[in-house]
Parts: C-alpha cells; sequence; structure tokens
C-alpha cells in the first residue's frame, strides 16, 4: 500500500513559516508564572547555590574506577584487566581509586567527595543514547519534552533571567532544554561571537527583542541569538581575565572556563558540562586508556574545587559527576568490558560531607546479562543535588516522583 | 634541557595534577609531550581543502530583475534568500549598509562594482536568526 505524505507546496509552506505553525516551541514570555512557581523560586533564589554537573560520556567502568579490591568476585570476573590490589589508592579496606586518581583520592579523604554507590534505574537501557536520554531527562523508559537541568532551571527562575542557565559543549545538551529558559551554549570562549567583516557590525541587528512576535520558531530563534550575544561578551570578558595558577593537569575538561565564569560573577546557578565524544566507551584493551581518562576526570575535578577556594567561592558550589551506564562486570575478549547497568555517581565540594552513600551493589548476584543490579535511583541524587544543596523542597513535580535526597551537606 | 622541563605547564603553582606529574616521572613516555607530537602528526596529515568563493553571480540576478534601487535590492534578497522576513530594523540596516558600500541608491550606476556588496549583504542575511527558517 502506498504510505500517504503529507508535503507541501513552496508557497503553503511559507505560509506556514511566516504564520509561526511550522516548528516548536510557546513562546516563554507568554506564559504566566503560577503561584507555586513564584514560592519554589523565591526559595530558590534565597539560597545562591550553584551546581555544576559533569556528564563522563561513554559509559564509564565503575567497577575500575572505585577497585572492590577486598572482593575477591571482582578478581574472578575481571582476570585479566582486574587491577591488582597493589596498584590502586585505597580508601578503606575494601575500596580504593585508580591509580591515577589522587585527585579523588584526596578529596575523599579530606571528607570532600561523595561516593554513591549502585546508581542506575528500573529496565536499564545498553544504548548511549538511550540511556543518555534518560539522565538527561530524569525520565527512565518513558519520555519528557525538556531536560531535568532544564526544568530545574525553570522551577528556580521562572522569569527566566539571563545566563541562569550554562552548557559548555560544542552543542547543546539534552540535560539543559527548558521551556522557559535559553541556555548559554559555548565550547570555545574566545570564538563565542559572531564572526562578520568590520564593515558589517553596524549592519547587524540589535539584539533586543522588541515587537511582538507571534512566529513561536522566530521567537525562539531571536531569543537564542539575543542570549548568545549578550552572554557572549560577558564570556569571553571573564575568560581573558581569567589566569589561575592552579593545575588543571593535561585535560582540564571544560572546568576552567566554569570557574571563570564564576569568578566574574556570572549569575550562572547551573552549569552542564561534559567529559566528550564517548570518551568512557572502553570496549577494548581498556587499562591504559582507562586510567588516563579517570586521571585527567580527577585533577580536573580536585583542581576546580582548589580554584574555587582560591577565588573564595567553594562554599557556593558542588560537582555531580555521573555517567549513562556503568560497564558490565566480566571482562569482554578484547581485555575492555561492554555496556553495563548500575554505576558510582560523584559529589564533590566543601560544603559535601565526605563518604560513601548507597547500597553496594553485590558482585555474586548479577542480572541475566551480568550486570550490576541497582540499588540508588540515580534521581535520589538528583533529589539530593536539587533538595539538599539547591534549597528546592519539592522535587516531585521535577523528577515524576518522590525520592528521599540524602543527608550529603554540611549546611542546608 | 630534558623533554619534561621542556614541557612543565607554565605559571602554575603549588601542587601539580597528577596527570603532569606523570608525565614528569615516565620518560619513556611524556604525556605533555605525546600530546604535542600527536597533534604535530595530525597536523602534517592533514590534506587542505582548496576553498574558493561560491560560484554565485549576484549582479546578474539583480540586474536581470531591472532592480532601480538599493531598497528594491535589499526587498528581492530577502524575498528571494528568506522564507521568513527578519524585522523592520534589520531591513533598513542592510539598505543603509547597501547605500553605503555603493555610495549611492542608484543600482545603473553601480553595475561595475555590484558583486562584492551584494555578497556582503547576502552574508547579513545569512547572519540573521530568521535565515534558520529556511
Amino acid at each position: 500500500m502506498k504510505k500517504k505524505h503529507f508535503s507541501f507546496s513552496e508557497s503553503s509552506r511559507r505560509d506556514l513559516l511566516r504564520l509561526g505553525m511550522y516548528g516548536i516551541g510557546v513562546s516563554a514570555a507568554a506564559l504566566p508564572m503560577p503561584l507555586f512557581a513564584q514560592a519554589v523560586a523565591s526559595q530558590a533564589n534565597a539560597n545562591g547555590k550553584i551546581l555544576v554537573v559533569l556528564e563522563l560520556s561513554g559509559g564509564n567502568d565503575g567497577l575500575n574506577t572505585l577497585v572492590p579490591y577486598g572482593d575477591d568476585a571482582y578478581y574472578h570476573h575481571r582476570p585479566n584487566i582486574g587491577i591488582p590490589r597493589k596498584e590502586v589508592r585505597p580508601i578503606d579496606d575494601h575500596f580504593g581509586f585508580s591509580r591515577g586518581m589522587a585527585g579523588f583520592e584526596r578529596l575523599y579523604k579530606n571528607g570532600k567527595l561523595a561516593i554513591v554507590h549502585g546508581c542506575g534505574y528500573e529496565n536499564p537501557s545498553f544504548s548511549h543514547f538511550t540511556s543518555m536520554a534518560y539522565w538527561h531527562t530524569a525520565a527512565p523508559n518513558s519520555g519528557e519534552q525538556y531536560g531535568w537541568v532544564g526544568r530545574l532551571a525553570d522551577a528556580m527562575a521562572p522569569e527566566a533571567p539571563p545566563n541562569f542557565l550554562v552548557n559548555i559543549d560544542t552543542r547543546q545538551s539534552l540535560a539543559v532544554r527548558s521551556r522557559r529558559h535559553v541556555p548559554v551554549v559555548f565550547d570555545d570562549p574566545n570564538k563565542f561571537s559572531q564572526d562578520v567583516f568590520f564593515d558589517e557590525r553596524e549592519a547587524l541587528p540589535s539584539s533586543t527583542v522588541s515587537e511582538q512576535i507571534a512566529n513561536p520558531s522566530r521567537r525562539f530563534l531571536l531569543d537564542t541569538a539575543q542570549s548568545a550575544k549578550q552572554a557572549s561578551a560577558l564570556v569571553r570578558e571573564a575568560w581573558s581575565k581569567y589566569h589561575s595558577p592552579v593545575d588543571y593537569g593535561v585535560v582540564g575538561l571544560d572546568l576552567p572556563k566554569v570557574a571563570a565564569l564564576i569568578e566574574a560573577g556570572m549569575p550562572t546557578r547551573l552549569y552542564y558540562t561534559a567529559y566528550r565524544n564517548n570518551a568512557f566507551d572502553t570496549h577494548v584493551f581498556q587499562n591504559d586508556t582507562h586510567k588516563r581518562l579517570l586521571t585527567y576526570a580527577s585533577d580536573a575535578v580536585a583542581a576546580f574545587l582548589k580554584d574555587l577556594e582560591r577565588i573564595g567561592r567553594a562554599d557556593d558550589v558542588v560537582v555531580m559527576v555521573f555517567s549513562e551506564f556503568g560497564r558490565r562486570v566480566p571482562e569482554n575478549v578484547n581485555l575492555g568490558t561492554d555496556h553495563g547497568a548500575a554505576n558510582l555517581m560523584f559529589v564533590a565540594g566543601k560544603q559535601v560531607k565526605g563518604g560513601q552513600y548507597g547500597a553496594v551493589p553485590s558482585l555474586t548476584k548479577l542480572d541475566v546479562g551480568d550486570n550490576l543490579i541497582y540499588q540508588t535511583d540515580f534521581r535520589r541524587v538528583y533529589a539530593t543535588m536539587i533538595a539538599g544543596w539547591l534549597g528546592l523542597k519539592d522535587t516531585r513535580p521535577l523528577l515524576n516522583g518522590e525520592f528521599e535526597p540524602f543527608d550529603m551537606f554540611q549546611r542546608a | 634541557m630534558d623533554i619534561s622541563s621542556a614541557t612543565k605547564p607554565d605559571g602554575k603553582n603549588g601542587d601539580l595534577a597528577e596527570s603532569n606529574m606523570a608525565a614528569d616521572r615516565d620518560e619513556d613516555f611524556n604525556t605533555r609531550y605525546g600530546s604535542f607530537r600527536g597533534w604535530q602528526m595530525a597536523i602534517e596529515r592533514v590534506k587542505p581543502i582548496p576553498r574558493d568563493t561560491a560560484q554565485l553571480n549576484l549582479s546578474r540576478m539583480v540586474l536581470d530583475q531591472r532592480l532601480k534601487d538599493t531598497t528594491q535590492v535589499v526587498d528581492y534578497m530577502i524575498h528571494r534568500f528568506m522564507r521568513v522576513p527578519p524585522s523592520d530594523e534589520a531591513r533598513q540596516k542592510m539598505i543603509v549598509f547597501l547605500n553605503k558600500e555603493l555610495g549611492t541608491t542608484d543600482i545603473s550606476v553601480a553595475q561595475t562594482y555590484l558583486e562584492d556588496p551584494l555578497r556582503l549583504v547576502l552574508h547579513l542575511i545569512m547572519s540573521q536568526p530568521e535565515y534558520q527558517l529556511g
């Protein structure tokens, strides 16, 4: 049977575009702010804390990150790639960090790093794309139009002030997609500007969107252009003035850029960044590569906290680190590991009550696919960030469920 | 000077990060030098892509339409290249820009040097947020 396709002629498509029926979104400015949103926003604004989310893309192997060297089952599952106990950095008589993670070891021993064991969700997906989308939206095995950080921004600041939400990457993450906010998205601060010839500068449209715009797609594009234009000057200035004596290591990730913006006094409360390019997808000969990746990530996070101390903002910031899934418990024939399920999450900051949270998944009672069985819904950690750190008491509307936050911070 | 000293990061006080200390400890494979050398080798293997200006004849396009002045030209180009027109402010700015580039509003007297200014106007059109609604 022939499928029926809708097709627009050039003129009708043009008409639709003019009328604004082709595209997405609802004008944020047109939405009234409900009373409950105002109440939530006032809670969050009074708090003034900053959350930085760091995504380790590719599915970090949690078992070779925090090695359960005290468990023989670990070495049984990983006879070739298991990290020998003499090579780990022990934090207790059961667990030790991978050799290069001096930064995390130092943070943990100084009581500034929380480790949450066994994070995951029911019916885990082994697809990077799908699982990451679940983590981005905080909606496993269902759907959400907006990301959880975007929804959080909407709840914290429904009036959507500029520069509230920053995503440092080459493209916008689903996690920061917001109904009301236009996230500031950039990669290289030095290139965060509109590239035009000198003569053209005067001829560019102004950044203010003054007129009433009925077309929601056009409104969205103008808002985005306005946001980029306003933020880019601030970002470039902040980056040009930022000179830190702190060593972020060989790969600083994007955390020096976050430190630069915080030092410059950007009003941003939510930062989202990633160790990009599926870096942690270690299927083959993983040990050397994985050790380096962990060293770089650990160096960067530890240096970031040290940098925050330098600029006097260490009490105001926490970093949450996650990956879309862990790796399968047994090693594969290529001396790597395949996509798994439950994994560790980390929360680092001066105000963090360091230690280990959540139940540790068993290495002998695995699921049918030889994966760790999750013990803590990852949204419980999100709830900890939202309620415990940022001060929004009711996380249910944001996370579509009740998740009890961990008592993870020094001050409420 | 040895390779570790030569590749030490500048301007860093206090403790070095583990990855930089590892680079110093391991003379067989200095990560910093390895990264640099890898980048250098990648650059050496890059095959330059020849780049030419776009093969367009905007002057011919405008002259064929028998447009008389810069306002007509800008309006024609907006209609030709955009699905959703820009704001009136943006349109006015493009007209002023073209007037300035040509030194006249009369297209007939600017026929011989029309192409470059028109390309700049096209670049401005492509720089409008609304251009993405194409």
